[in-house]
């Protein structure tokens, strides 16, 4: 007997253990990333000293990047290690953290350095030892020529100066300038560019270089000059932020007749902090030196496209600020890493050597448009040498913000005839830097504020937004306001009709004209609109599910390269703030949590020959601006679970309870099993009834679970009853054995009961929670 | 069973046999010592007398050698001895003695057999030929710097024994010129001047460029000839310099049309494609140029051709010098070549190419030709009365049809309207058509303004200044002896320095001072070259020295 019991008790446990063994490999199979690469990269920056704030900025994009990169799962397969290193943007600290970096024979890449110097010092080391480095603020030419294992994802200094100087030429329209200058690798670097772009367009130049020891006498000098012209004139100034920034708080004064701008590092948070330190005016009068400076950065926040959006979204949750235009190309530089660490995960190689080799193969094969790596600052590819292909985004200072020009450039290709390229040019609608052709772009400001949203029906997809609408634009564009809402339930347009006076279309959508003026050669349309628009619900994360109320237009026919809408953020901010005093609860659902409104631009594309026999074979793709208001609502899921899940909380209860019924009361147990299983049923049909989706959803794989517990329960009871009374069991030890069986069965099932429960449990939570 | 062993080896050796040759041809595909060089037509002959079209040009600059020839560099060019050792100058540069090499051998086709020393009388006896009326060579004109050349060429003398050319002994020529010419060494480079084996060409007539007939004395031989196929050259072992031929054989493909030489260069079936070797199709070029794909295979370079405007100071508004010269400041030469012509070319400030006048930098020389200042121009057209183009007539720009011409036409009207509010009228005519209109006799109706492409003949300015100038004047209209007197007193100037800077004074009238011509570009060569051609200087005129080209033996 004992050896009998000793033998089950055995086999109980083997049987425990292999079940256990299966289900772990199950899961592992299932759910492990074990298989992971791991990647090791060294950031350098200044991350102490007067350029902290850079470091600091460049550590949080790389940051957000990562935690972006964790929530899409994109490191499911990859392990990255980042290790931050203080340069304190010092030639000597570069070159010592460069050697360090080598010494340690450990790391992949590089992300840095923040300066042109400190990049250039160390890159001769990273060049020897045949480590590939990304820089995404450091913007010398010869950089990234003369290294090929230093690559970049901001445009370099050659189409920064050459850009600054066309925009001063053709959309400033001044063609005297006065260049004020740091010697060093960046300020000479942008000068020289600057230069031999101002010569072919014929402009004035007069050039100041800045130095330590003469640095009061030539402002002096600057001053009574700019002072004692009548000119237009205007005044570049290439220098770093600080020295930047301590210029401004001298020459730059309201009212002055000049118009001042910066290289890319004016755009940085270290500019307007070193000036609000240098000047009290600046301290008192936000704006006092620093509005109307013009400045170019790789990006800006409000010209962005969706996923920009979403960064700097992210960024101000995390940090409580805007991010600046280092933080924005720090992210896309560890954007750029983890792509071509995903490539090379699945190869083998056998040493760090061949590692940063098929990195820097994988990062130069990044060369075209359609191998562009989709970053925030745009589709970045990279040319022959490892350098970007984008242009400059030119922004202005308004009340210490920097918004974007009423003017843009963006990179075009040349599909018109060359004379009317050529006539472009001259006109100043496109400029040609580094043979890529600029076309210029109208900034279309555009703001949203939601009133009310109702009629929200989930079943049709459909909901009604009572919304003010308004632009702001330069006052010489022409059909600015002839707009296509892309997803009205009926065709909806905004145009001259309606400029002219309220109108209600289709008995459905009502316009009404709220503003129509110009000022300081500004034109301001504002209108107020209601109307009922339609979405692409996606259920299959219900009840945990969230959907957009999107409000989407786009221009009739300007194309992106003429027209941008852009979200005018300093607008929408004073509106949500008096809205938010007025009203809490003004765009509340019942049953749903709702966000803010979220703005942002994108893309269009069709393409078309437009019937040009000449274009058959090329197809012309023609991009439209797109602007997107966006609510997000999200389901109050506990009040949901609460009424329409607690009924099968209970069953899933009582599929417990059965195993404890005798094995004998097979009926009970049968019926009790049946119940829970039609019971279900019927929830389930009921609740699928209610939402049009032709897919799994979450709340299906309760179902399904309770489903599966029930007829297991059936089949134990079954398999149970069998036992019982088809086997005879004529003797006491028999009969012991017996219970012990049935008690083994019920511990087993209870077990897989749980089991089910868990993995379903897991499986919500990890795919439509988390 | 012996006979079963044998078997079973001769098949095993018959199979190792295939292998062997299947891996040679593969590998030959791949790692060939020669190179393959297409041409547009199937030549008649390889006679250097006829060389015309830049095919036959190119043939015979590897085939046959002259007196003289032509080392470029960034910013120069120098004429160096090659067929013969040296040369001296008598009576002021009017006579030119030459002694030729003892060592150069006229070598038959196909076997390559020595037949016997290059001449001073093989010179004598083909200039002779090529002067000839009956002969019609095509450059039969470069012989008219020759005593009686100009004479004999157009029948008035009949004597050919008094043309300016004598064989002093078996290894020394003689050449007395019409006039004192410093330029002569660069005109002996051209084909027209090089050796004939007199023999050969008497008793074969016009089949004595046939392989088995042919005796050629440069740095290749006739290897083999298929007609329409291709023409194949191989090294020539007694070359004088055969030490510095680096390519073995030369395989000159014949292919008729751009396209299909690209697409045979993208199957790696030719080395080098562009220009005198088969020009890209000119619609693929802003794509070839700028694409990564053919980053290691693009070259361009400056050649010594040129394109501009020239104008007809007869017919008003043009004969005032201060239209005229506002026309040209506002002509923006750099935003031309960017976005119109888009290959390379360089924006042309000067009428001649600046490397014939030894300037490397132009930007150094500001009072050296004319650029574009639209506040300049503006000025002046103020100055002539026209202030903002108002009351100024419209003008007339007439270029034969062609999509080229046409596209750079249009930019200039956009110019000419945007800088200075002048119209500018474009009227395209077939070639026989223009011809008639633009030199017609009433000038005061003949255009205001016509295209004007010019490619030197030899690298030397005069070929500019004189030769080229000359043709257009029948259109300017414009004369002036301070002009004649620049451009004659370089041609006779043995002093180089010196020279050039007449060259360039005469350069600075035409085009910034009377304003007579409006520079816009320099044409680039194009061409495309395999990366397994590791050295391959190109020289920016016709005939490249294919002898100095190298291949990469481990590719």
């Amino acid at each position: 007997m004992d050896v009998s019991y000793h033998k089950n008790k055995l086999s109980l446990i083997f049987f425990l253990f292999i079940l256990i063994c299966i289900l772990g490999i199950g899961s592992f199979v299932i759910f492990s990333h074990d298989d992971q690469s791991f990647f090791k990269i060294a950031v350098v920056g200044p991350n102490s000293g007067k350029n902290a704030a850079n470091g600091e900025a460049m550590q949080k994009g790389i940051n957000a990047c990562l935690r972006n990169a964790q929530n899409n799962h994109d490191l499911d397969n990859i392990t990255i290690q980042v290790d931050t290193f203080d340069d304190k943007n010092d030639i000597s600290t570069a070159k010592k953290i460069a050697s360090e970096i080598v010494d340690k024979q450990s790391y992949d890449l590089v992300i840095g350095h923040y300066f042109s110097s400190t990049s250039n010092a160390a890159g001769a080391i990273y060049k020897k030892n045949k480590i590939p480095a990304i820089t995404a603020s450091a913007t010398d030419v010869s950089l990234i020529k003369n290294n090929d294992w230093y690559f970049r994802v901001v445009p370099g200094n050659d189409i920064q100066g050459s850009f600054i100087a066309h925009y001063i030429h053709s959309i400033l329209k001044i063609q005297k300038v006065n260049i004020i200058y740091e010697n060093d690798v960046y300020g000479n670097d942008l000068v020289n560019n600057f230069e031999k772009a101002a010569s072919i367009l014929k402009m004035k130049i007069k050039k100041w270089n800045i130095s330590e020891d003469s640095f009061d006498n030539i402002i002096t000098q600057i001053i009574f000059e700019l002072q004692s012209t009548n000119d237009e004139e205007a005044v570049f100034i290439a220098a770093h932020a600080d020295k930047g920034a301590k210029i401004v708080s001298l020459i730059k004064y309201p009212g002055a007749t000049f118009t001042i701008i910066g290289s890319d590092s004016f755009a940085t948070e270290a500019f307007l902090n070193t000036l609000k330190k240098e000047s009290s005016q600046e301290r008192a009068s936000p704006g006092y030196h620093s509005d109307g400076i013009y400045t170019v950065a790789p990006f800006l926040n409000d010209v962005g496209n969706q996923k920009s959006q979403y960064f700097i979204k992210d960024y101000k949750k995390y940090y409580q600020e805007d991010p600046s235009w280092v933080s924005a190309s720090y992210y896309d530089a560890m954007f750029m890493a983890i792509q071509v660490f995903h490539k090379i995960s699945t190869e083998k190689m056998t040493s760090i050597e061949e590692r940063r080799k098929k990195i820097k193969h994988h990062l130069l094969s990044i060369n075209t448009y359609d191998k562009a790596v989709n970053g925030i600052l745009g589709k970045l590819f990279l040319n022959q040498y490892g350098d970007v292909v984008q242009p400059y985004f030119v922004g202005v200072y308004y009340d210490q913000s920097l918004v974007s020009s009423l003017d843009q450039y963006q990179l075009t290709s040349q599909k018109s005839a060359p004379y009317e390229i050529l006539q472009k040019i001259l006109e100043g609608k496109i400029m040609k830097i580094n043979k890529r052709l600029m076309n210029k772009t109208s900034v279309i400001y555009t703001g949203i504020s939601i009133n009310k949203i109702s009629n929200v029906n989930l079943s049709n997809n459909i909901y009604t937004i009572d919304f003010y609408l308004w632009f702001r634009y330069n006052k010489h564009l022409k059909n600015v306001v002839d707009i296509e809402f892309e997803n009205s339930v009926s065709p909806f347009f905004l145009n001259a009709e309606t400029l002219t006076r309220s109108v209600c279309v289709n008995g459905k959508n009502i316009i009404t004209v709220l503003l129509d003026k110009i000022e300081n050669n500004v034109a301001i349309k504002a209108f107020r609109i209601k109307s009922t628009f339609l979405n692409d619900f996606n259920f299959r994360a219900f009840p945990f599910d969230r959907h957009k109320l999107n409000i989407k237009f786009k221009h009739r026919f300007l194309t992106k390269d003429i027209i941008m809408f852009i979200p005018d953020n300093l607008g929408m901010k004073q509106s949500d703030l008096m809205a938010d005093n007025m009203s809490a609860n003004r765009i509340s659902i019942e049953g749903w949590e709702t966000n803010k409104s979220f703005n942002y631009q994108s893309v269009i594309s069709n393409q078309s020959s437009l019937g040009d026999p000449s274009a058959f074979q090329s197809v012309k793709t023609l991009r439209y601006s797109c602007f997107n208001s966006e609510v997000e609502i999200k389901r109050k899921v506990f009040s949901f679970v609460l009424k329409n899940l607690s009924l099968t909380f209970v069953l899933i209860i009582v599929t417990y309870i059965i195993y404890f019924i005798p094995e004998h009361q097979f009926p009970t147990r049968i019926s009790l099993s049946m119940s829970v299983l039609l019971t279900t049923a019927f929830s389930h049909i009921r609740m699928t009834s209610s939402i049009q989706a032709s897919y799994l959803l979450a709340a299906e794989y309760v179902f399904f679970g309770v489903y599966t517990i029930a007829a297991l329960s059936i089949i134990i009871s079954v398999f149970v009853y069998y036992k019982d009374q088809v086997e005879i069991f004529d003797d006491n030890i028999a009969s012991l054995n017996k219970r012990k069986l049935f008690r083994k069965i019920r511990i087993i099932g209870l077990m897989i009961n749980t089991f089910i429960v868990l993995l379903i449990c897991y499986y919500i939570s990890y795919y439509y929670i988390f | 069973m012996k006979c079963m062993i044998i078997n079973i080896i001769r098949n095993v050796c018959s199979i190792f046999l295939y292998a062997f040759i299947l891996n040679s041809y593969c590998y030959a595909d791949q790692a060939h010592n020669f190179i393959r060089i297409p041409i547009d037509v199937p030549l008649k002959d390889l006679d250097p007398t006829f060389a015309f079209c830049e095919a036959s040009i190119e043939l015979s600059e590897q085939l046959f050698i002259g007196l003289t020839e032509v080392l470029f560099n960034a910013s120069d060019c120098q004429v160096v001895p090659d067929l013969s050792e040296k040369w001296t100058l008598h009576e002021n540069a009017s006579v030119y003695r030459f002694f030729l090499r003892k060592n150069v051998f006229w070598v038959k086709g196909i076997s390559g057999e020595c037949i016997r020393p290059v001449t001073a009388h093989d010179i004598e006896w083909a200039i002779k030929r090529n002067i000839r009326p009956e002969t019609d060579a095509p450059y039969a004109f470069a012989l008219n710097i020759l005593k009686n050349g100009e004479e004999i060429h157009s029948g008035k003398i009949k004597d050919i024994s008094k043309i300016g050319v004598k064989a002093i002994d078996d290894y020394t020529v003689e050449f007395t010129l019409k006039y004192p010419a410093s330029y002569f060494p660069y005109l002996l480079s051209l084909w027209i001047y090089r050796p004939l084996p007199a023999e050969v060409v008497s008793s074969h007539k016009d089949k004595w460029t046939e392989p088995h007939h042919i005796l050629t004395n440069g740095p290749y031989i006739v290897k083999k000839w298929e007609k329409k196929n291709q023409i194949i050259l191989r090294k020539n072992p007694h070359y004088y310099n055969a030490n510095s031929v680096s390519l073995p054989e030369i395989h000159f493909v014949i292919v008729q049309q751009g396209f299909a030489g690209l697409h045979l260069f993208n199957e790696n079936k030719l080395d080098i494609l562009g220009d005198g070797f088969l020009s890209i199709p000119y619609e693929k070029l802003p794509i070839i140029s700028n694409s990564e794909k053919y980053q290691n295979e693009f070259v361009s370079f400056p050649k010594l051709s040129g394109y501009s405007y020239i104008l007809n100071t007869l017919r008003p508004p043009l004969d005032n010098v201060l239209v005229r010269k506002a026309l040209s400041l506002a002509v923006n030469r750099k935003l031309l070549t960017d976005i119109i012509t888009q290959c390379n070319e360089a924006p042309a400030t000067s009428f001649t190419p600046p490397i014939l006048l030894n300037i490397s930098k132009i930007s150094e020389m500001p009072d050296f030709g004319i650029d574009f200042d639209p506040h300049q121009a503006k000025e002046l057209l103020k100055q002539s009365g026209y202030e903002n183009g108002h009351n100024c007539p419209e003008l007339l720009l007439m270029h034969p049809v062609s999509e080229n011409h046409s596209l750079i036409a249009k930019s200039i009207q956009t110019f000419f309207k945007f800088y200075l509010n002048i119209h500018l009228n474009i009227e395209a005519k077939d070639w026989e058509e223009y011809n008639k209109i633009i030199f017609q006799k009433d000038r005061k109706k003949a255009p205001h303004l016509t295209s004007f492409a010019w490619g030197a003949d030899y690298p030397d300015a005069y070929n500019w200044l004189h030769d080229a100038f000359l043709y257009s004047q029948e259109f300017t209209g414009w004369n002036n002896k301070n002009y004649d007197y620049l451009v004659e007193a370089a041609g006779k100037d043995l002093n180089r320095n010196h020279r050039n800077q007449l060259y360039q004074k005469a350069d600075n009238l035409l085009v910034k001072e009377e304003v007579v011509f409006i520079p816009l570009f320099f044409v680039a060569g194009k061409y495309l070259i395999k990366p397994s051609i590791k050295n391959h200087p190109i020289i920016p005129t016709y005939g490249q020295q294919l002898m100095r080209w190298q291949i990469k033996t481990n590719y």
